[in-house]
């Protein structure tokens, strides 16, 4: 019943406005109506940064709370709250220098926001499950775990417009991370009076200093942005409203779609692309940062033998599975780093740095290795199992995998399908041989992937323990000169690609499609959806 | 009568709690915890996760802690909306839907089933019988989603559209649960395979009547086809029907997964699916006493309605 009005007084607004438009700085083509809608599948559980951990929670963060830095359409950071910044020669220090900007309500976005956001992140009684992201912050760990004080804490609003921050150690992502929304402001004194619990809960809990306010939201149907009319680069904003549904169902969405409900869809497998470009869409894509990979127990014996291993992940035809089973615009994996992660210098990814690591399709070597690992094992064959999701679509890619397998080495793989938590349970307790799993990067670092496979690393399933790369590891963590520090990334991948505690597979492409009077959307790795500065061409 | 409802209170408080007690520790065996996810958390991140919601405590305590709680009504928070929300509020916000889709449903597929079961069995043999019986086995054989999906995609989509040049609108939205038209869709879907069940048992009920010897006295003694239908054969031939109504009620009065994700219907149907994939165990504990109560409070009204048809039926026996 809201959005209705709301339409109708975006409209009114659109048209007194787009008087105005006219004339500015390379200004688009405008249509009249600015309206997005789009479907984001389920319910944001709580718009509360300090404790929130899912996709959608994010996107509709990401576009109504503003961070020190936002990403912009390429995933570089770019000023947002913060103006302008300086760092100390040792990279440890950071000094924020805030620009005028306000909450919904009126009053000032202060620095006080931030280092009350950030401590409220670690508190321990906040009990976020992201506190660790922000442990690079001096002090942070400790406040977290309960052993040091919020006062010990390296973030510090000296006044109103400068924020200094102090970090443990010199890492290159900092920027980046300052656009993730768990890094984001949060105003004290509104957030004592609503409550840490409610914090969030409702459009009416929450302040805003994005480009967009949360104007309603009807819990299990309907969230719907409006444009922030005192965001400070509101110029550059030129959607008026965004109208997100809440539909679970994926083919009801994209009939939606398709009946001129939406002007988005998200295309999740090869047959909605096939109906989508029958019905004259075009299909976009864009890489999610994630890479795909079998993971090893190395505590097995059959798969703690490296011939074996490497013979698995030599043997796989890469881009023949995606053109088969995959059917999207996958890249195959030849080493573990998604090439999204930036590199040493500007403009250049770390993949594009280092290259590829490993090869595929080779079987006639795969087989002789394979043979040899046999013989090294005693024994004539062997028998895996690899343990996957118990979607349709996980159990036909781990299925396809196990034949290819068969077929080119011989060996005998069975694959078991269990539900999402029982999977995760199984890796936790290393009670697998071979697992199906992917991995999505937290920051724009190279370390993102490289640190899970240090000796012990909570996220290390594989149970791959080497010295050396645990010393190259602790050499990178501390090195502050970025060229330095990359080599050693590399020299850790180059590593990890001969050991081969994982077979990694592809690197995830997703596809989605758009009206095509929409433009300016950016999708990428860091940012599921952006849509700042989009907007409705006129025809 | 007071012996009865004392009776009636004390079950259905056991029951209840029969109920808590096997859902809450066959919970706990699934594997997993609600707060694992694909990156592990340091364990410093969940020891404080763990106090906060008190899963650092042994299960024991735990359950002994659920079970104080749930005594006075309080069912405690969801873990999945970050305790900004009580599992009772969760349930809360989508029965409404799910019950007047329910009960929408219900109607239609009591009134309908009825009608065919009748229809059958009056003209058993004959062609009614083959159409009506037809009509059943359809509809207990076609999965609802399979229902749902076409009536989307043909009624919703493609005809809605096609109409639209003459009405200036689209007839039927393809989800949503505002205006009546909205409604229309889910409401059949889920009425189907209910409807189907109802006539199939109605008209082997009715079979079984019509070779009463009363019947037969009916008939002898001159009553019209209509009053013999109506008082003798109908009465008599509803005993069946009301005893599945209970449990029938209960399962679509209480949502449906399918029929409400499909036509985003805001009900509470996927908090079943849901909250077992997320392991909201508040969420879990909630639905499950929750329907369990439904049902228990369905087949009291069942057994009232025995005795309401049947004399012969008395509730303090």
């Amino acid at each position: 019943m809201n959005i209705r009005k709301i339409l109708v007084v975006t409209l009114v607004l659109v048209l007194a406005l787009s008087v105005f438009a006219v004339g500015c700085k390379a200004a688009p083509k405008l249509a009249e109506q600015q309206v997005l809608r789009m479907n984001i599948g389920t319910e944001p559980p709580q718009l509360n940064s300090t404790i929130s951990t899912d996709v959608v929670s994010f996107d509709v963060l990401r576009h109504t709370v503003e961070g020190l830095t936002i990403l912009d359409a390429n995933d570089k950071p770019i000023p947002g709250m913060a103006e302008k910044w300086t760092t100390s020669a040792d990279g440890l220090t950071w000094t924020f220098t805030l620009r005028d900007a306000t909450w919904s309500d009126g009053t000032k976005v202060t620095a006080h926001d931030f280092e009350f956001g950030w401590k409220t992140l670690l508190n321990p009684d906040t009990a976020s499950e992201y506190a660790y992201f922000a442990y690079f912050i001096k002090g942070a760990q400790a406040y977290n775990a309960g052993t040091g004080s919020a006062a010990d804490v390296g973030v510090k609003a000296t006044d109103d417009k400068t924020l200094v921050v102090t970090l443990s150690q010199p890492i290159g992502y900092f920027l980046d991370a300052c656009a993730f929304a768990v890094m984001d402001p949060v105003p004290q004194t509104f957030y004592e009076k609503i409550g840490a619990a409610n914090y969030g809960a409702e459009a009416a809990n929450l302040l805003y200093n994005g480009p967009f306010t949360v104007s309603a939201w009807t819990h299990e149907q309907n969230i719907t942005l409006t444009k922030n009319p005192n965001y400070w680069d509101a110029k550059d904003v030129y959607l008026q409203t965004v109208s997100m549904d809440m539909i679970t169902d994926t083919q009801a969405a994209f009939t939606k779609f398709l009946a001129g409900d939406y002007d988005l869809t998200g295309l999740a497998s090869s047959d909605y692309i096939k109906q989508s470009e029958a019905a004259g869409f075009t299909t976009k894509n864009f890489s999610d940062g994630s890479t795909f990979y079998l993971e090893f127990n190395l505590k097995d014996p059959s798969m703690a033998n490296q011939k074996i291993r490497t013979a698995i992940t030599y043997a796989l035809d890469r881009q023949n599975y995606i053109d088969k089973i995959v059917k999207d615009k996958s890249q195959p994996a030849l080493a573990f780093v998604n090439p999204e992660i930036k590199g040493s210098v500007a403009g250049k990814s770390y993949r594009d740095e280092v290259g590829n690591l490993i090869k595929d399709n080779q079987t006639t070597a795969a087989q002789d290795l394979f043979k040899q690992g046999l013989a090294e094992l005693g024994v004539s064959t062997i028998s895996v199992s690899i343990i996957s999701d118990d979607s349709d679509l996980a159990i036909q890619r781990a299925s396809a995998l196990a034949e290819s397998l068969t077929k080119n080495l011989g060996i005998e793989i069975k694959v078991d399908s269990m539900p999402f938590k029982s999977r995760l349970q199984k890796m936790t307790d290393k009670d697998f041989q071979i697992v199906y799993a992917g991995w999505g990067p937290d920051y724009n670092d190279p370390m993102t992937f490289l640190d899970m496979f240090e000796t012990g690393n909570g996220n290390n399933h594989t149970s791959y323990s080497s010295a050396a790369y645990d010393a190259l590891l602790a050499s990178a963590r501390t090195e502050t000169n970025t060229a330095k520090r990359y080599a050693l990334y590399k020299q850790m991948e180059t590593t990890l690609m001969t050991d081969l505690p994982i077979c990694p597979i592809f690197y995830r492409i997703r596809s989605y499609t758009t009206i095509d009077s929409l433009k300016g959307i950016a999708r990428s790795a860091f940012q599921d959806i952006n849509f700042r500065n989009a907007y409705v061409e006129a025809s | 009568m007071y012996k009865f409802i004392a009776t009636r209170i004390l079950y259905t408080v056991l029951a209840l709690w029969l109920l808590a007690t096997v859902t809450f520790f066959m919970m706990q065996a699934m594997p997993g915890d609600p707060f694992l996810k694909p990156k592990a958390l340091p364990e410093s991140v969940a020891k404080n996760v763990r106090a906060k919601w008190g899963l650092d405590k042994p299960v024991v305590i735990q359950y002994l802690v659920y079970l104080k709680n749930a005594a006075v009504g309080d069912f405690g928070y969801s873990y999945y909306y970050k305790g900004s929300r009580t599992v009772a509020q969760v349930i809360g916000a989508g029965f409404p839907a799910s019950a007047e889709l329910g009960l929408r449903s219900l109607v239609l597929a009591i009134f309908f089933g009825l009608l065919l079961g009748i229809i059958a069995a009056l003209n058993s043999g004959k062609f009614a019988d083959a159409f009506a019986m037809f009509l059943a086995i359809l509809g207990v054989s076609v999965p609802a989603f399979v229902l749902a999906y076409l009536m989307q995609y043909f009624i919703a989509f493609k005809f809605s559209a096609a109409l639209k040049p003459l009405l200036g609108f689209r007839l039927f939205p393809i989800t949503g649960w505002k205006s009546e038209a909205s409604k229309f869709l889910p409401v059949i879907a889920l009425s189907f395979g209910s409807m189907a069940t109802i006539s199939r048992l109605m008209r082997s009920s009715m079979l079984d009547v019509i070779t009463s010897d009363y019947i037969k006295t009916a008939k002898a003694k001159g009553l019209s086809r209509n009053a013999v239908i109506l008082h003798h054969m109908l009465r008599n031939s509803l005993l069946p029907i009301v005893t599945v109504l209970g449990p029938m009620a209960a399962a679509i009065l209480t949502g449906t997964f399918v029929i409400e994700s499909i036509f985003g219907v805001p009900g509470m149907g996927r908090l079943y699916i849901t909250s077992v994939q997320n392991q909201d165990y508040t969420v879990i504990m909630g639905t499950t006493l929750f329907y369990g109560a439904f049902l228990i409070f369905m087949n009291l009204l069942v057994d009232i309605a025995y005795g309401l048809i049947d004399p012969r039926i008395r509730l303090a026996d």
